[in-house]
């Protein structure tokens, strides 16, 4: 019995032992370098202990983008996972109709960065679509790009892409709940808020990691679609450490951006643990 | 059975986990394998050979009889130890000298394989008002006919009936009519004497670009009209005629024995059987080489091609094609900037046989006219050269295999630039003629990266982002060239090498090299070149101008003064304007901690607003507008002042040739002289041609050298518009060849007019003057990210779309968020 156990741990290893290897090879020993780097200078590689961190960590750029994505991400997040879940128990409950619905709502996921690049300028330019509309009506041009507005373009146009997506993952933790469990509720006299408070949304919550975790992962991919309207510096508003980091390679700044990834790389590390641990508790 | 069938499952698991392994093996990089020095042996070597030709080029070249034979306006001439030495004919090139003693020039010539030669001669025509093509046919013993050719007329557009100057090699410019100016400003009046109207109309008559004789004897002639026509040598009778498709016209066209190779306008070549004139089946790999479309050709080890795109969205080869076929006939030769390329007709390849980075093909200032491949298998070429003073002459080259040369040279050198002049490709190919065991491996972060439309699919940054990376992995260049790229930043990363070693040098215009030294006395890079903002007007209108705020002031004045001139500065865009006032007000937005300085720059947006607002009438017309901003740049320095709608020059001093103009200029109006413009800051120059090296290169001392190479008085035959050398011989032998050569213009006025401009030699102390205001220079101006914001969001200032104080907070922003990276 043991011998069999031993050798399904084996088997078990031999399965991960492929990922892992890629991992390591491709994302662990290169953040190792990344670690190194943070400690010595972009060229020369001369060691300069915590230089780095002290100079990204004071630079104001640096906490402008932290700031900025802090922003997103608190808004973002937080709008996506309720919109998302509350748009997939609807969806839920529509059955063969809301199917057609979820393909609909995925449907944005399939549109190439490039193609979302330019309808955004024909949306948002200063003579663009939006700005057509609104002089129809009245009411003057906005610079949407070029003005605080622009946090909200990338806030909407980050919920427009990633909501199908969400949706479908809460969809599957929702088909996973038994309908049984729901029956018995009802015939002991639940409602549909009762039923959602105490039954869904308890069982919901392994996915909830899933979706916030992959959810947070997404936003950092909002930024394509920001560089690709507004080039290396944007406005300010929508100005993210993707943006730093970017510009940071371009002008060899390697040292620093080496300390910012390990720091941003902790935060996001903590904040996963962090959550892990709240739902684990709940 | 049970267990067999799991045991072929493992064998299958195991065998599909090693074709993974090796196929992740075989996606790794060939970088290895691909740098390291090759030792196969063998390559053609590149060797310059006189020519008898004194004072005109040579029309055509030959074997035959194991003789070369060459045709020029000054004779004919053979040589039997294959271009060493020559020795003139006799009966023929008397006779072909008779022909040209009178007032015939010859474009072109051709060999028949009999040794006959035919010349074509362009003779002025009082009939056509201009140039009509003849044709001559000399036996071999002299006797001389003349082939009347019945070539189809010309096929003319409305557009094309011609009205132009003396067609030599002048530059034409579009100027305002001086004439639609009254003369009651104080502006400088055009001297109607020197400046002389000279308009001359004529139809331009067909004739032939390119010919070419066939085995039998007949020949081949490329018209003007794009089509190739079989034309019997004894009548001139037209016996076949063969054109492109649609809309396209033959452009370039040679034989073997049985083929004809005829390249269309769109880069295909089409092919006929010169027996029947019927059409063959396309060459498909030809085609593919052509049009740089080798459909699924993926070995990386084929040579490269340069290739560029044609307004209609075609891709063809860059720079000039010559066709050739071997000695015997049967092989297709190409030639291009990039090497010899042989294609046997039908074959699947087309083998590099020489490669053009490696010898004069690179060259720019070198297009090769004629070539043949000789019996003892070596190639020789007639060439056109251009000379130091800007004329071009005939260079014969040879190339011969040496089977102990390296077919590589051994020592690389990799180069980088965002793009490449005409004058670095030429720098490298002069050097890797002087050192050839030196290959310079130029990689170009921006050419080549074009989409269909001919946009570049990547932009600087993503360029740069590719070099930071290759340069962190440890495969960056040795030499970088450094314009458009982020210089400062890599100083200050050590990214490159200190290089006052080789600035020490007296030859060496100190102020100019010395534009990035930093403060512990490096300098890391180093301009080859420069240019400097001017002002040129009257001396009581220069005197008064100090700085930016008296600048507009003084155009103010002379806007009040003359009501009636069209622009004060020329400058009626707001790019153009401000490109020329950043130059002499950029460094002192600096403030001392790198941040900008928010008052100065909204000085001189104001300033900059107040020149415009002043400049030109409020409701110039697009014509005038367009022609203005045409009148003066570069190598036309301050023209726009002679056609009386300008008193004032505000531009950019880049070359001899545009000091020389602008000397000329003055000498026309009353009272004008030039001074470095004055704005925020005094005394600005603009580094350009920038070069470092980089400090992770392990060929440090072969990279010094290529720099100090630049820096050397041999690189300054392209006397273009990219700036003053900053080697004061190279720099006063430039100017002294203008002192020499002069030159001129045609300029044409919007109603049609043509003045002719004459550059006048320049003196002693004209070049003294210069080169004393040119040390005087103290302030290098850099362009970037600062730069072309401030120009973008200026524009909207400037034309009243955003007050000053608003286009500074936008500038600020964005500057602001840049500086704050660093």
């Amino acid at each position: 019995m043991r011998r069999k156990h031993k050798k399904s741990q084996w088997s078990g290893i031999l399965f991960l032992l492929p990922s892992l290897l890629g991992v390591s090879f491709f994302v662990l020993l290169p953040f190792l370098d990344v670690v190194r780097r943070s400690f010595v200078s972009a060229v020369t590689e001369e060691w300069v202990g915590l230089k780095n961190y002290r100079d990204t960590f004071t630079n104001p750029a640096f906490q402008l983008a932290c700031r900025n994505t802090l922003r997103f991400s608190l808004i973002c997040i937080p709008a996506l996972l309720v919109l998302s879940l509350l748009l997939g128990v609807f969806l839920q409950k529509l059955c063969i109709l809301g199917g057609t619905l979820k393909t609909a709502f995925l449907f944005p996921m399939a549109i190439p960065v490039a193609s979302i690049a330019l309808i955004w300028r024909l949306v948002f330019e200063n003579r663009g679509i939006l700005n057509g509309a609104l002089s129809q009506i009245g009411l003057p041009a906005i610079e949407w790009m070029d003005s605080p507005m622009a946090f909200w373009v990338l806030v909407i146009s980050y919920l427009w892409k990633n909501l199908g997506y969400d949706i479908v993952l809460w969809m599957a933790g929702l088909s996973g709940i038994p309908a049984t469990i729901y029956e018995a509720a009802r015939i002991d006299g639940a409602g549909e808020w009762m039923l959602f408070r105490r039954i869904t949304l308890p069982c919901l919550l392994p996915t909830a990691f899933t979706v916030s975790v992959l959810s947070f992962l997404n936003s950092f991919k909002v930024f394509r679609e920001a560089y690709l309207v507004a080039g290396d510096y944007p406005h300010e508003s929508m100005y993210l450490l993707q943006h730093l980091f970017n510009n940071w390679f371009r002008d060899l700044s390697f040292d620093r951006m080496a300390a910012g990834a390990v720091m941003v790389c902790l935060v996001v590390l903590g904040l996963i643990l962090f959550l892990r641990k709240s739902l684990e508790e709940e | 059975m049970k267990r067999s069938c799991l045991f072929g499952k493992r064998i299958l698991a195991l065998g599909l986990s090693a074709v993974l392994l090796f196929s992740a093996f075989g996606c790794s990089s060939q970088e290895g394998s691909a740098s390291s020095p090759s030792k196969a042996k063998g390559r053609y070597v590149e060797a310059e050979l006189p020519l008898p030709l004194k004072n005109t080029s040579a029309l055509a070249l030959s074997e035959q009889d194991g003789k070369l034979k060459l045709a020029s306006q000054e004779g004919v001439y053979e040589s039997a130890d294959q271009g060493k030495t020559w020795q003139e004919t006799e009966k023929l090139s008397q006779a072909v000298k008779e022909l040209f003693s009178t007032n015939y020039y010859s474009p072109l010539g051709a060999w028949s394989p009999n040794g006959s030669l035919m010349v074509s001669c362009a003779e002025e025509n009082a009939e056509h008002n201009g140039e009509i093509c003849r044709y001559f046919l000399f036996d071999k013993d002299g006797a001389r006919r003349e082939l009347k050719l019945e070539l189809p007329e010309l096929n003319l557009d409305d557009s094309e009936s011609f009205t132009m100057a003396d067609p030599s090699d002048s530059v034409s410019v579009d100027l305002p009519s001086a004439s639609s100016v009254s003369g009651d400003g104080d502006g400088g009046q055009r001297d109607g004497d020197d400046a002389a109207t000279d308009v001359v109309s004529y139809t331009p008559v067909n004739s032939l670009s390119k010919f070419q004789f066939l085995s039998d004897g007949s020949l081949l002639g490329l018209d003007a009209n794009g089509e190739i026509h079989h034309i019997d040598a004894q009548s001139g009778k037209i016996l076949h005629t063969l054109k492109a498709g649609p809309e396209m016209f033959y452009d370039n066209f040679t034989a073997t024995k049985d083929t004809l190779f005829a390249m269309d306008s769109n880069s295909r070549m089409d092919l006929y059987d010169l027996s029947t004139w019927g059409k063959k089946a396309a060459d498909n790999v030809l085609n593919g080489f052509l049009s740089g479309d080798s459909g699924d050709k993926t070995d990386d080890s084929e040579p490269g091609l340069t290739y560029t795109y044609t307004n209609n969205g075609f891709t063809q080869i860059a720079g000039s094609l010559t066709l050739f076929a071997d000695h015997a006939g049967e092989t297709l030769y190409l030639c291009t900037s990039d090497g010899v390329f042989r294609h046997i007709p039908g074959g699947s390849t087309m083998e590099q046989v020489i490669n053009g980075a490696l010898n004069s093909m690179a060259d720019p200032s070198v297009t090769m006219e004629n070539m043949i491949e000789t019996s003892s298998g070596s190639f020789k070429a007639l060439s056109w050269k251009q000379q130091n003073d800007g004329t071009s002459s005939s260079t014969l080259f040879s190339y011969d295999y040496d089977p102990n040369m390296d077919a590589v040279p051994e020592k690389e050198l990799k180069a980088y630039a965002l793009y490449a002049t005409d004058e670095l490709r030429q720098s490298i190919a002069l050097y890797q003629k002087s050192h050839p065991d030196v290959y310079i491996n130029l990689e170009l972060g921006l050419e080549g990266s074009q989409s269909a439309d001919g946009e570049n699919a990547v932009t600087d940054s993503d360029a740069l982002r590719t070099l930071n990376a290759s340069i962190m992995a440890g495969k960056g260049p040795d030499l970088l060239f450094l314009d458009d790229m982020p210089v400062e930043n890599y100083i200050e990363k050590g990214l490159l090498s200190d290089l006052s070693e080789l600035t020490k040098n007296d030859d060496l215009l100190q102020n100019i090299v010395s534009a990035f030294q930093s403060a512990d006395g490096k300098i890391c890079a180093v301009p080859t070149r420069f240019t400097m903002p001017f002002l040129n007007g009257k001396s009581d209108v220069l005197s008064s101008v100090t700085d930016l705020k008296t600048l507009a002031d003084a155009v103010e004045k002379l806007r009040t003064e003359n009501p009636k001139v069209k622009s004060v500065t020329g400058l009626v865009f707001p790019f153009p304007l401000l490109e020329v006032l950043y130059q002499s007000c950029a460094p002192a937005w600096f403030k001392e901690d790198g941040s900008l300085d928010r008052e100065k720059l909204l000085e001189f947006l104001t300033e900059a607003k107040r020149i415009f607002a002043a400049d030109h009438e409020e409701n110039l017309s697009e014509d005038d507008s367009l022609t203005l901003s045409l009148s003066s740049f570069g190598e036309l320095a301050g023209v726009g002042l002679l056609s009386n709608s300008e008193l004032l020059a505000l531009d950019t001093l880049s070359s001899a040739g545009g000091f020389s103009c602008l000397m000329t200029v003055n000498d026309k109006l009353d009272g004008y002289s030039y001074a470095p413009l004055p704005g925020q800051v005094k005394n600005t120059f603009i580094p350009t041609r920038i070069v470092g090296v980089s400090a992770k290169s392990t060929q440090q001392e072969e990279a010094k050298k290529f720099v100090e190479f630049l820096l050397t008085n041999e690189i300054r035959s392209q006397d273009n518009n990219s700036g003053f050398r900053i080697n004061k011989n190279a720099l006063k032998a430039e100017l002294q060849e203008k002192k020499e050569t002069g030159g001129g213009f045609g300029l044409m006025g919007s109603d049609g007019e043509f003045f002719n401009l004459e550059l006048r030699s320049l003196t002693d102390s004209e070049i003294d003057g210069l080169l004393e205001t040119i040390q005087g220079l103290t302030t290098p101006v850099l362009q970037g990210m600062i730069h072309e914001t401030v120009l973008n969001e200026g524009c909207s200032c400037l034309m009243g779309e955003k007050s000053p104080e608003d286009t500074v907070d936008s500038i600020l922003k964005k500057v602001n968020l840049y500086l704050s990276e660093s």
